[in-house]
């Protein structure tokens, strides 16, 4: 019975990191879309399989946390599985978040930005990627999981830089009008919100494997 | 019926064992049914088979140990018994830690004293297995924290993993925790009665012991599963895995030499041993001489009440 849940509850952790995985992808590809063609009619269609993606991941959370009140796994890992989903939960959501903003608010993101910007969205992939690998490591050798987290740190104290540079140049920029230069420096802080929520897991990943080794 | 009236005396002595069953399953059991890992029933019942297992493959040769302090009659036995029983209550009552070994030895010795026919030789050799206890439970938790520890905590595997050894590992310390207990304490509940009792060889004597332990196990070992342990510092899975091995080896090693002794001693030892490798912060020290005092005052009890009882009724 025991072993059983355990089994169940992996497999159910693999799809939630996949469908979480894939909801930041899309994040990523639709965003990269719009910098290139501006075309809102398509984001706001790429915002639905972003969200398709993300509520996925939800129902998925649900069911883990059902089986886990069900009293799967030693208490211990219980505690430390719930809490690594709540935060881990936290990166999809916010990703739906940053596009959802531009379609709500009608963001369009002057050329000037797309560079510096697309390197955001790259660096939000990339570090999500590194966190979602993070996660696995726990669950195939969680000794080494704690290797791949000074590589998220990395990653989100470069898209630190870059949310400050774009702030500035946004500020510093005489073709924006002033309320798209609030909008602008929101959705940044949106987007780069994706890499400090991916580095809370980072956090919690940590904690898991120092409980466990030392 | 007849057999049945001849067993009469011994139900002291079942009285102990069935309070000893209850209290002290929760030490090789305890950590697991109390976090949930192994489910009461299934812990109860396997805990019950061993015990029995342990009482009748190697009950008998603390029963020798026992008998060897001083010679009982039948009278005497039933007051040894009861004397204990109700010094093993009134620890419980007072939420003092009791060992049911130090409560009947105790007992044995208020008899002696009182016929003065006590064998000082057999006597020192359990006053030295009680104070080796709890030694020999740190040490070896010690070892086995530090052996387990390099291995376990840097072996590659998922967290997942680790649990199902730590699963499996818990199951199976408790299953020989089990044994030892039976094959140890079995002597405490039954042990003074040896040679008085008709057609009742001493290996019959450990069976009926070890079926007593085994009933307070499944009908009131819940509450002390659920209650836990000894309070000394938190353990985890893996803690409590060294915990009940170290307390496991050390009362089947005493079980072999024949002498009667504590699981509780050897869970405290256990966990004491721990505590000062994780750091002496761990350890909660009201709690400790909580169970100093309990087993300082044990044996003193059930030495007067024996005492007491044999100058009353002998």
């Amino acid at each position: 019975m025991f072993y059983t849940r355990q089994r169940e509850v992996e497999a159910l952790i693999a799809e939630y990191r996949e469908q979480a995985a894939l909801c930041v992808r899309r994040f990523h590809d639709s965003l990269m879309r719009y910098c290139r063609t501006g075309d809102l009619a398509q984001l706001t269609r790429d915002v639905v399989e972003v969200h398709r993606a993300e509520s996925r991941a939800d129902d998925l959370r649900r069911d883990i946390e059902t089986m886990m009140y069900a009293k799967a796994l030693f208490p211990e890992s219980r505690g430390d599985v719930l809490g690594l989903l709540e935060t881990l939960d936290t990166v999809p959501n916010q990703a739906e978040l940053a596009v959802r903003s531009i379609v709500n608010q009608y963001i369009a993101i002057p050329e000037p930005l797309h560079p510096q910007l697309s390197e955001l969205v790259n660096l939000c992939s990339r570090c999500v990627d590194a966190t979602m690998e993070a996660v696995a490591k726990l669950f195939e050798d969680f000794t080494n999981a704690a290797a791949l987290l000074g590589k998220i740190d990395e990653i989100e104290s470069r898209a630190d830089a870059i949310e400050a540079q774009l702030t500035q140049r946004i500020f510093a920029s005489g073709d924006i009008k002033d309320l798209d230069k609030l909008l602008l420096r929101d959705l940044v802080r949106d987007i780069s919100g994706i890499c400090d929520m991916a580095e809370s897991v980072a956090d919690r990943i940590r904690i898991i494997v120092v409980k466990r080794v030392s | 019926m007849g057999a049945l009236v001849g067993l009469a005396p011994l139900s002291g002595g079942l009285f102990l064992g069935w309070a000893l069953g209850a209290n002290d399953a929760a030490n090789v059991f305890g950590t697991a049914v109390a976090a949930r890992i192994i489910p009461y029933w299934r812990a109860a019942l396997l805990c019950a088979c061993f015990v029995v297992l342990g009482a009748a493959l190697q009950g008998a040769a603390g029963i020798e140990t026992l008998s060897a302090i001083t010679t009982q009659t039948v009278t005497t036995a039933v007051i040894v018994s009861i004397a204990s029983a109700i010094t093993v209550t009134a620890m419980t009552i007072l939420k003092l830690p009791v060992s049911t070994s130090q409560g009947v030895v105790g007992a044995i010795l208020g008899i002696g004293l009182a016929t003065d026919r006590t064998e000082l030789g057999p006597l020192l050799k359990v006053v030295l297995c009680w104070i080796g206890t709890p030694i020999g439970s740190l040490i070896i938790a010690v070892i086995a924290y530090k052996v387990l520890a390099f291995g376990f905590r840097r072996a590659p595997m998922s967290m997942f993993t680790r649990d199902k050894i730590l699963w499996s590992g818990l199951l199976l310390v408790g299953l020989y925790g089990s044994y030892a207990l039976g094959a140890n304490n079995v002597t405490n509940t039954v042990g003074m009665f040896s040679g008085l009792l008709p057609g009742v060889s001493d290996r019959l004597l450990a069976v009926i012991g070890g079926l007593a332990i085994a009933s307070g196990t499944i009908t009131f070992g819940r509450r002390v599963m659920l209650r836990l342990g000894s309070g000394i510092m938190r353990l985890d899975a893996f803690t409590a895995f060294v915990a009940v091995l170290s307390m496991s080896i050390t009362v089947h090693v005493f079980a072999i030499v024949g002498a009667p002794i504590s699981t509780t001693q050897g869970i405290v030892g256990a966990t004491l041993g721990i505590g000062f490798l994780r750091g002496a912060h761990a350890i909660h020290f009201n709690a400790l001489r909580h169970i100093v005092v309990g087993w300082v005052f044990t044996p003193i009890m059930a030495l007067i009440l024996a005492a007491a009882g044999y100058a009353i009724f002998c």
